[in-house]
């Protein structure tokens, strides 16, 4: 509980007086924290003693507590819950091994995997020598399952089918594989070079965490269909109306561009793995190649919890959360471009700026395309201040004066005044 | 161009290039030109905000640094928009029409108060009064040291802040009748202590405070602020807050019966001397003389007394 002040101070503190008052300038770069030393003083003085520049700035501090964006850099591998999660990694890992272990030795020697399953569990161990074989299994499945749900999602195929509860949002999701190391996606580069048939053998579609549930069959439908439009070869549409595609990779390698993101997809077994596709000449290629791509590529596994928020910073910084919000990293989309407009659905994501500035990303901005609308050979030039997408097709981008609408998911636009 | 230094024309013009060259970078940077804004217009507004901020012996480095730290973009915007330019209008209303009713929203509380405030800052924002002829506009007073966001949010409160406190000193004769506001004691000022050197005590502990402790306690126990509120103005934790509260209002102590004593009071006396407030002992002599003098005593004596 906080110790009081006499009340013969507060009564010095209140007759105080103060000077000239800060500009609205000062106070907002207080606010914001954008203040030298020296100023930042100056203003806490006045602040000190005056009772209306304190409720403004009490008025115009952000609505939610700050934290430093810093903090998880700076945060020791020591820290609580750096320790936490580690335990319970480690306690993950134990019990996975244990019951790999348990499940190849019954497999040749069940006398044995009764000894161990007793071991493991004293407690229960004169029930378990009365139950049958099959409910010992039981056991050992539901103490894998408990672990599972404690820690979140690990990937293994063996492992029954875990559901997640149903986000607010539905995401649709490709299951990567198990990797054991990051080893294993230089060799599977190869992999990723397969046609889309194998692609689609290989990859298992995930919808809401779980492995198509019966009462998700109309979403999945519908999944299906999208990633069908995905494998679609471009329509043929007249060269006058196609728009440029040029693609860019992000300033980091995708692994390295958010180090959160990929410890999650490590201590989940799951990894990014993206064919870099380059466009031969002629816009009809262009998209093929594009096409192929995304069909081929394999997206991060993400849980549902981890549904990325986009926002964009008054310098116009695109800055991506994994965490609801609590913590944003900025993005680089392209060096020194002022983003106005963002819009994102699941993993997709499109930013607009100054100058007709249009970008692209399927896999949650680790790679950007940029791409130039255009209508018979004029090109987009001016700020584009707004933007909607409402699935991968259908989309608008807003300038000052004009409205370009896209029906194949930015492949062709066409253009409106105002 | 003028110049931030006060040597001679020598150095006035050595140091216009480097500076000539820097203004020339922040015009482009800003994109400024697209908003209507000539190169000459934006050198003058920096130069302006430089020259507001900075003191008189900056060097031209200091200066373009300082200049490239603003917001400048938006100050473009803003400047341009100030200027007249209906391009830059539409632009800033794309962006921020929005925001401003729903930042009015939120300081406001309530949503007829909220609008009319959007409403009367949106006047002044576009400029509808008019100085010399000219149209006079509040964005032309943005120097971009913030976000234009912020700024908004900043003169929105400030609005907010002077017609609370119009209101106050106009409450109409209704109102106080109800409240019994008429009733109420005149709010003393703050009075001297008993002990000239209790006073002189405390407000040497206080100088000696750092300006964020000061502005703590002030937010803490004059505002009546959460710890929440006080830490979200600062940007730190609650947790930091209420330990800082609580060492401040230790080490307070502490300081002040160590001036006390060095006074030459003894240590019993200045703790007494501290705990005691001299108003409260006022207040209870007036509450019994008040109390003695209501019932007047032998009123039958009295009576025969005035008629004899």
């Amino acid at each position: 509980m906080n110790q009081g002040l006499p009340k013969l101070v507060v009564e010095r503190l209140r007759a105080a007086q103060p000077d000239a008052h800060p500009d609205a300038d000062l106070l907002t770069a207080f606010a914001e924290k954008s203040l030298p030393a020296r100023e930042r003083d100056s203003v806490l003085q006045h602040l000190a003693a005056c009772g209306d520049c304190r409720e403004v700035v009490a008025l115009t501090a952000p609505e939610q507590a700050v934290v430093p964006a810093s903090l998880p850099a700076s945060r020791s591998w020591l820290a609580w819950p750096y320790l936490r999660w580690g335990a319970a990694l480690a306690c993950v890992v134990v019990v996975g091994a244990a019951v790999t272990l348990r499940q190849e030795r019954h497999a040749t020697q069940p006398a044995e995997k009764d000894e161990e399953i007793a071991a493991t569990q004293p407690a229960s161990s004169q029930r378990d020598e009365a139950a049958p074989v099959a409910q010992k299994q039981q056991v050992a499945d539901r103490l894998e399952k408990s672990e599972k749900d404690a820690k979140g999602k690990v990937e293994n195929r063996k492992a029954p089918a875990v559901a997640a509860p149903a986000p607010a949002t539905r995401q649709l999701t490709l299951q990567a594989r198990n990797y054991d190391s990051l080893q294993s996606l230089a060799d599977d580069k190869t992999r990723a070079d397969s046609p889309p048939a194998r692609a689609k053998e290989q990859n298992e579609v995930v919808v809401n965490g779980a492995a198509a549930p019966a009462e998700n069959k109309a979403d999945n439908q519908k999944d299906a269909d999208q990633r069908e439009y995905l494998k679609m070869p471009p329509a043929a549409v007249p060269p006058a109306a196609m728009s440029e595609t040029v693609e860019v990779t992000a300033a980091a390698p995708a692994v390295q561009t958010d180090s959160a993101s990929v410890q999650k997809a490590q201590t989940t077994g799951a990894l990014v793995a993206r064919k870099a596709a380059k466009a031969p000449g002629g816009a009809a290629g262009k998209m093929n190649q594009m096409s192929d791509a995304r069909a081929a590529s394999q997206l991060t596994s993400l849980d549902a919890s981890l549904a990325a928020r986009w926002t964009l910073s008054p310098e116009g910084v695109l800055q991506r959360s994994l965490d609801s919000g609590t913590t944003w990293t900025p993005i680089n989309v392209s060096p020194n471009l002022v983003l106005r407009a963002v819009s994102a659905s699941g993993f997709e994501v499109w930013v607009g700026g100054a100058s007709g500035a249009l970008f692209h990303s399927l896999d949650n901005g680790a790679h950007w395309t940029q791409v130039q609308p255009s209508v018979n050979g004029n090109t987009l030039t001016s700020d584009i201040i707004g933007l909607e997408f409402k699935d991968l097709a259908h989309g608008q981008l807003t300038t000052a004066d004009e409205m370009w609408t896209t029906s194949d998911g930015g492949k062709t636009w066409s253009r409106t005044q105002k | 161009m003028s110049t931030l230094t006060n040597d001679g024309v020598h150095s006035e013009e050595k140091s216009a290039s480097p500076l000539e060259s820097v203004m020339l970078e922040l015009y482009i940077r800003s994109g400024a030109q697209a908003f209507g804004l000539e190169r000459e217009q934006f050198c003058a507004i920096l130069t302006e905000i430089a020259h507001k901020y900075l003191p008189g012996e900056t060097s031209p480095q200091a200066a373009g640094e300082f200049c490239g730290s603003l917001r400048l973009e938006e100050l473009a915007l803003a400047r341009a928009c100030a200027a007249g330019s209906e391009r830059s209008w539409e632009v800033f209303l794309t962006r921020y029409r929005a925001k401003l009713y729903e930042i009015a929203g939120y300081i406001a509380k309530e949503s007829s108060a909220a609008r009319e405030l959007a409403d009367s800052l949106y006047a002044d924002l576009y400029g509808t009064s008019e100085r010399d002829g000219k149209r006079v506009s509040k964005l032309a007073f943005y120097t971009g040291r913030g976000s234009l966001e912020g700024w908004l949010r900043t003169v929105l409160a400030q609005e907010y802040v002077n017609r609370y406190r119009k209101r106050k000193r106009l409450v109409s004769l209704d109102e106080e009748a109800e409240e019994g506001v008429q009733f109420a004691a005149v709010q003393a000022e703050a009075t001297p202590s008993a002990d000239p050197r209790l006073d002189q005590a405390i407000d040497d502990a206080l100088k000696g405070l750092e300006a964020e402790d000061k502005y703590v306690l002030a937010s803490y126990f004059l505002d009546d602020r959460t710890l929440a509120e006080v830490a979200r103005t600062l940007g730190v934790h609650e947790s930091t807050i209420s330990r800082k509260v609580d060492k401040l209002a230790k080490n307070l102590r502490k300081q002040i019966l160590s001036n006390l004593t060095r006074g030459g009071m003894s240590r019993r006396q200045a703790e007494e001397a501290l705990l005691t407030d001299v108003r409260d002992l006022q207040v209870n002599i007036r509450s019994r003389l008040v109390q003695e003098s209501a019932a007047p005593a032998f009123p039958e004596k009295k009576a025969k007394a005035s008629e004899g």
